[in-house]
């Protein structure tokens, strides 16, 4: 408390008058903050390896113990190369936010070789977010059946995480998705001899599968086009609003948490002191995503026959 | 610039360059080797049907003009994702050899109450069920009387389904190898035809191995 308070003489009494933290003092607080949620999301959500596993595990609980590993250069190395290590063994299977997060222990490390690691790290955060948007929209302007919306259909047909958003807004019943799903088994069963099955759904999946095809692509060239721009100009002011607008409305149907949340700590990292209720919206979206992830089709009974 | 300034660069760029590399990689593979898009770092998760999970293996093991279709084994799942992630002729062909090299036997399950009382009086058998059993997205074709027997000990033998026994590893009692020639991997691929609401999946790719004597 004293180094936040200081006396102040007032008509010959002192009073007490808060002070504002040291410049110093605030970023590193700031950069502990990021450290330890990004020490969290290694905990929260773990490799499904036990080599990278046990050794994050170790190395999570030790930087919580002893605060100084936070800031150890050292320390982030060795878990960049522990994340890394891993995704390079099982490169054909480990998802591309396993990738990002390798990249952002990396970034750990690189900033706090630096004298002003705060600024150091917004700046690779700024970067990570829209290179990794910016292939995001190439592949799906070079894929070849993303832009005519057949991915959103075949996703909200038999993906079962869009299967909430397939009933509610596109109008398929419990019925419909079932016998997608026994033609898509038959399709796939290792005894099967047949190469076609025929789906079923409505005209909203139609309507529905293309909006979200070209909602996808905007928010995604928005969020790429305004990370690339140069700070504070033109469309850059926007940037924040519409990565936390993607993370609201994307992983409302596709909950990858991990990425939503490795996603916000680097939102949360490159914003700007002068918008502190940018940082709220960020903490706000986290745990948004946490509330997303409820199995709301259980509690509203739609599981039950 | 000074070797200060140059520091700061590498350190600031060092992260993000990497990622744009592995990406740029990932381009190159998924035009020229048929990688998934949805793999390798690229990010296009999201983008297109063909993810890992649309290209699919059917196995056979031939015998003559009969062909019996068999389920991966679990020690080879591994090798089996990454054929389906960037499938090759000779990731294939090494998945068929290793299958070949093989022996296989119908699935055989007990139920667990009475595999404890066999223990019990010495009269012990193997159980598998849950050890290996087939997912439960698996299912057989044809009628039950010809997928399932009942032995007079209470075990369930399923002919069609087939497991893989590695070599050198000991056989239950009464367990009988199915003979094959040739072992064929195919992987098939999945597309879905909005305009005709049909999912329609051809082969991609195949490779055989004979089986070892």
């Amino acid at each position: 408390m004293k180094a936040f308070v200081e006396r102040i003489p007032l008509k010959g009494r002192p009073v007490l008058r808060p002070v504002e933290p040291a410049p110093a003092a605030g970023a590193s607080s700031r950069l502990d903050l990021y450290a330890i949620m990004t020490l969290l999301l290694l905990l929260v959500y773990p490799s499904s390896y036990w080599y990278v596993r046990i050794p994050l595990t170790v190395l999570c609980v030790s930087a919580f113990v002893f605060s100084a590993l936070r800031f150890d250069p050292r320390f982030w190395f060795v878990t960049a190369m522990v994340v890394m290590a891993g995704n390079y063994q099982n490169w054909f299977i480990v998802d591309n936010h396993k990738y990002l997060l390798g990249y952002w222990c990396l970034a750990l490390f690189c900033c706090l070789l630096t004298e002003a690691p705060e600024k150091t790290l917004a700046q690779i955060a700024r970067k990570l977010i829209a290179f990794s948007f910016l292939f995001a929209v190439f592949w799906k302007i070079a894929s070849h059946d993303f832009l005519n919306s057949t991915f959103f259909h075949y996703a909200l047909l038999l993906d079962d995480r869009f299967r909430g958003v397939s009933e509610l807004l596109g109008g398929m019943t419990n019925e419909l998705m079932d016998a997608n799903r026994t033609a898509y088994r038959a399709l796939l069963n290792f005894d099967s001899k047949i190469d076609t099955v025929q789906l079923l759904f409505t005209r909203g999946i139609t309507y529905l599968a293309r909006i979200v095809t070209w909602w996808t692509l905007l928010i995604e060239l928005l969020v790429a086009v305004s990370f690339l721009w140069p700070l504070g100009k033109s469309i850059s002011r926007w940037r924040d609003f519409f990565l936390i607008v993607f993370i609201l409305s994307t992983y409302s149907v596709a909950p990858v948490l991990g990425f939503g949340w490795t996603l916000i700590i680097m939102g949360l990292v490159q914003c700007e002191n002068r918008y502190r209720y940018v940082r709220w919206l960020y903490m706000a979206a986290f745990v948004v995503l946490q509330i997303y992830n409820l199995p709301f089709r259980a509690i509203l009974g739609a599981d039950s026959p | 610039m000074n070797r200060k300034q140059a520091r700061l660069r590498a350190l600031v760029w060092g992260s993000p360059i990497l990622l744009c590399a592995i990406a740029c990689l990932q381009i190159f593979l998924a035009m020229t080797k048929s990688l998934s898009p949805w793999k390798g770092g690229g990010f296009g998760m999201f983008s297109t049907v063909d993810s890992p999970d649309a290209r699919f293996l059917r196995i056979y093991l031939v015998n003559g003009s009969e062909e019996t279709a068999v389920l991966l084994p679990d020690n080879l799942k591994t090798l089996g994702r990454e054929l389906q992630t960037i499938p090759s002729t000779a990731l294939a062909s090494d998945l068929a050899q290793r299958l070949a090299r093989g022996t296989w036997t119908p699935y055989r399950m007990t139920d667990p109450v009475r595999h404890y009382q066999n223990t019990q009086t010495g009269n012990d058998n193997e159980t598998l069920a849950g050890v290996a059993g087939p997912s439960d997205t698996t299912s057989l074709n044809g009628n039950s009387a010809d997928v399932v027997k009942t032995l007079p000990d209470g075990q369930v033998v399923f002919p069609k389904l087939l497991r893989m026994r590695e070599r050198g590893s000991a056989a239950s009692k009464g367990e009988e190898a199915v003979a094959f020639q040739r072992v064929r991997v195919e992987v098939w691929k999945y597309n879905l035809d909005v305009g005709a609401s049909q999912l329609k999946a051809a082969k991609f790719l195949e490779a055989t191995a004979d089986a070892q004597p």
